[in-house]
């Protein structure tokens, strides 16, 4: 299990969990961001900023908050 | 002809689901749009009469969900459960059904009359989505309409639907999301116990009331605080929740969006086929290179000076027409009325007021054009995200960028409602603080003018840029300070979703330049038209005895010093002559207090009054460039107060009410930005000055 903001652009990820407050955790599952969700790394500034594919939309998470979310590889 | 069935319909959907353009479709060319500051974040009503049905649409702010934590969303649910629309249109990307499908989940517990409009449906065409619309309408329970909103397909079908739901020609099923076994079972616990209690949930329905209470959402929690069995319900919520958090080891809220997309996941491979692969190729290219960690802001950097350049080139000529056309029509009135009170209320007063803001109209409306352009692109959402990082530094948030934006050659008012998608209060509060520093549609003009008047031509869009860059800093450097002293915490986390690249339509580039530009000459009409006329009496009375023997020009010079707003302006002199500025500076800053159009305007009044013969006036700049008390120095130091000192009227008047009605925040906002213009403008003089620049 690695961060999100370490994962290499390209890689394939599935969503395990994210440590933060009940809001943020809230505000992730509503965009889709649930226990076992497979994501898609699009790119990474490697400073922590992260966009991803998730169901069918790209999000860009600021960084702190990539550093925060953990993900399995595949 | 209008018809006699009133009828309100509400548009819902996500941000860039093309709702918009559906709303544009709908109302056609003779909409009357109107803002409502105050109700959403640029909620838009339009009429439209069709058949013998008097439509009201409603443009509710775009959203991904309906929670409690950003104020637009609260807006867009408080409109459908307390206006009660007749019908709400959800609008949805159909190329992007399951992300845009979670709003729908929300609205259905609603139990409002829903018709969903598959927009973009020409796109999921080409992305080889095979959507079975019969199939995903049963599953759904409510009518579905095929819509291309850039191509205007569907509109009328769209209507023809929401009337047949109306009339009850074709009825909705209710959907049920199965929420599990566990979740049920604790919102009927729920459900029994705000059933017990006599009075009414504010017209909330009871289940959705139930699961915003399991989900901890704020204003759910509000709204049982006036039930009698408040003690009992809040008991209940805690013991469901916690019961919940054991069972499932993770919040209840999480565990119901999970629900959620379960429903829709059913719903979606039911009745959609993907045939084609999902190719993300040139837009994620385009990515890559836009939000490219090196490349990212030299990009933005690039984009912004592109928008000053292609304002400043192809609007000057335009520009000089219009006042060489204001020039003109002065000539021409005084030709018409003979010297006296008549001929100047109309010269100097009207169209030195009026057409000296008038006159910067060509280049407001170019500047909305290429700011447009870039919003509709999906550019701006990437803006914000190339911005973040460096904004955090200074203790904003990365969405803080697009209030701030909005501002810049819009207006501070949109921007400061803008800050409503923000999440925490500090966050909000800070660019609420420093949105008002950025350039506006207003200050533009004052801008545009004296850079013009003392500037090299050539350098025109290079100072004007200077000038953006220098309020950025400025936003950036007290949101700074504002987070040290005064809003300490930690900044809310960004995550954002990036729009797909668009290429904007000129149809729709020309309605968003019109809309924003329209209002420019509304203001200019009104408030603007009246603020001049008090101006031009300020000046002309008291009338002054003309004694033999003075010439022309002194009696002009004398009588606007021994006016009424001439004594003001003295009686302030000495708080801007370390500025550089003298008192008909201090005059029209303080009429710059109601619009900031109106410190040209009242530049306009004074130099016309000035002018001895009305009918070969010079234009404001002109006129500028001759008066050899001004020096680029002190120019330069009085757009510096423009640029800083305190918001206007209505910009103050909408802080007020953000900030929550907070006197505290707005006398502090007054009084911090009014200090700093004054010493940014009392350095750059004193400084220049010692430099030699004061010439």
């Amino acid at each position: 299990m690695i961060k999100l903001s370490n994962a290499k652009i390209g890689s394939k990820l599935t969503f395990i969990s994210a440590n933060g407050g009940r809001c943020i955790h809230h505000r992730l599952a509503e965009m889709g961001l649930v226990s076992g969700e497979k994501i898609k790394v699009l790119y990474s500034t490697g400073h922590g900023q992260v966009i991803v594919h998730i169901k069918g939309s790209k999000v860009a998470f600021g960084h702190g908050l990539a550093q925060k979310i953990v993900v399995r590889e595949e | 002809m209008s018809g006699n069935k009133k009828l309100t319909i509400a548009l819902a959907g996500n941000p860039n689901c093309g709702k918009s353009t559906i709303f544009n479709n709908l109302t056609g060319s003779r909409q009357h749009v109107g803002n409502y500051p105050g109700v959403t974040v640029e909620k838009k009503e339009g009429g439209v009469v069709y058949k013998d049905y008097n439509l009201t649409i409603v443009d509710l702010p775009g959203t991904y969900s309906l929670s409690a934590y950003s104020e637009d969303e609260v807006v867009a649910r408080d409109y459908i459960v307390k206006e009660k629309p007749d019908v709400v249109v959800h609008i949805l990307d159909s190329s992007n059904l399951e992300r845009n499908l979670y709003l729908y989940t929300q609205l259905a517990e609603f139990d409002v009359p829903i018709v969903l409009a598959m927009n973009m449906s020409d796109i999921a065409e080409k992305k080889g989505h095979s959507i079975d619309y019969n199939e995903l309408s049963r599953l759904l329970g409510k009518p579905i309409v095929k819509t291309v909103g850039s191509k205007n397909k569907g509109t009328e079908d769209l209507l023809e639907t929401v009337l047949k739901l109306y009339d009850g020609r074709i009825k909705i099923e209710k959907i049920k999301i199965d929420y599990g076994e566990e979740i049920e079972q604790e919102l009927k616990n729920i459900i029994k116990l705000l059933s017990k209690s006599k009075k009414s949930l504010n017209q909330y329905p009871v289940k959705w009331i139930a699961i915003k209470l399991l989900e901890n959402d704020s204003l759910a929690i509000d709204v049982i605080k006036k039930l009698s069995n408040e003690e009992e319900i809040l008991d209940q919520i805690e013991k469901s929740r916690h019961h919940l958090k054991l069972h499932f080891e993770d919040d209840p809220e999480v565990m119901i969006a999970d629900r959620r997309y379960g429903f829709i996941s059913g719903a979606c491979t039911q009745s959609v086929r993907i045939t084609v692969e999902e190719r993300h190729d040139l837009s994620d290219q385009i990515d890559k290179i836009i939000l490219n960690r090196f490349l990212g802001l030299p990009i933005f950097a690039a984009v912004m000076y592109g928008i000053f350049k292609f304002t400043f080139t192809f609007s000057g000529p335009v520009v000089g027409w219009f006042e060489s056309l204001f020039e003109w029509m002065g000539g021409v009135v005084a030709s018409i009325f003979s010297e006296g009170l008549v001929q100047s209320f109309l010269v100097d007063g009207i169209i030195g007021g009026v057409g000296g803001v008038l006159g910067f109209f060509p280049l407001v409306l170019f500047m909305f054009f290429a700011i447009a352009f870039f919003e509709d692109s999906g550019y701006m959402a990437r803006a914000a995200f190339v911005m973040d990082k460096i904004m955090s530094k200074f203790g904003l948030h990365g969405k803080s960028f697009l209030p701030m934006m909005i501002s810049t050659n819009g207006c501070a008012v949109p921007g400061i409602m803008a800050t409503r998608t923000l999440d925490s209060k500090k966050d909000r509060l800070i660019t609420m603080m420093v949105t008002p520093f950025m350039i506006c549609g207003a200050k533009l003009p004052i801008f545009a003018l004296f850079i013009g008047a003392f500037f090299p031509s050539d350098q025109g869009a290079n100072m004007m840029f200077l000038m953006y860059v220098l309020s950025l800093l400025l936003a950036f450097g007290s949101a700074w300070i504002l987070k040290q002293f005064v809003f300490k915490g930690e900044i809310a986390h960004f995550v954002m979703e990036l729009p797909p690249y668009r290429i904007p339509t000129l149809k729709g580039l020309l309605l968003k330049m019109w809309e924003r530009g329209w209002l420019y000459i509304k203001k200019a009409g009104t408030v603007i038209l009246l603020i001049s006329i008090i101006v031009w009496a300020g000046f002309t009375f008291p009338q002054m005895d003309v004694k033999d023997g003075i010439s022309e020009e002194s009696v002009a010079s004398m009588q606007m010093e021994q006016s009424f707003a001439g004594r003001i302006g003295k009686l302030i002199e000495p708080a801007v002559k370390p500025l550089g500025l003298d008192w008909r500076s201090g005059v029209a800053l303080i009429a710059g207090v109601v619009a900031k159009e109106v410190v040209v305007s009242t530049f306009g009044t004074m130099y016309r009054l000035g002018e001895i013969d009305p009918e070969e006036a010079d234009t404001l700049q002109e006129a500028l460039i001759k008066d050899t008390s001004w020096s680029p120095l002190k120019a330069l130091s009085f757009l510096m107060f423009c640029l800083i000192y305190m918001p206007c009227f209505v910009a103050m008047a909408v802080f007020y009410r953000e900030s929550g009605s907070s006197w505290k925040w707005t006398c502090f906002l007054v009084f911090w930005t009014t200090i700093m213009a004054w010493s940014a403008s009392f350095l750059v003089y004193q400084v220049g000055t010692l430099l030699g620049f004061g010439g």
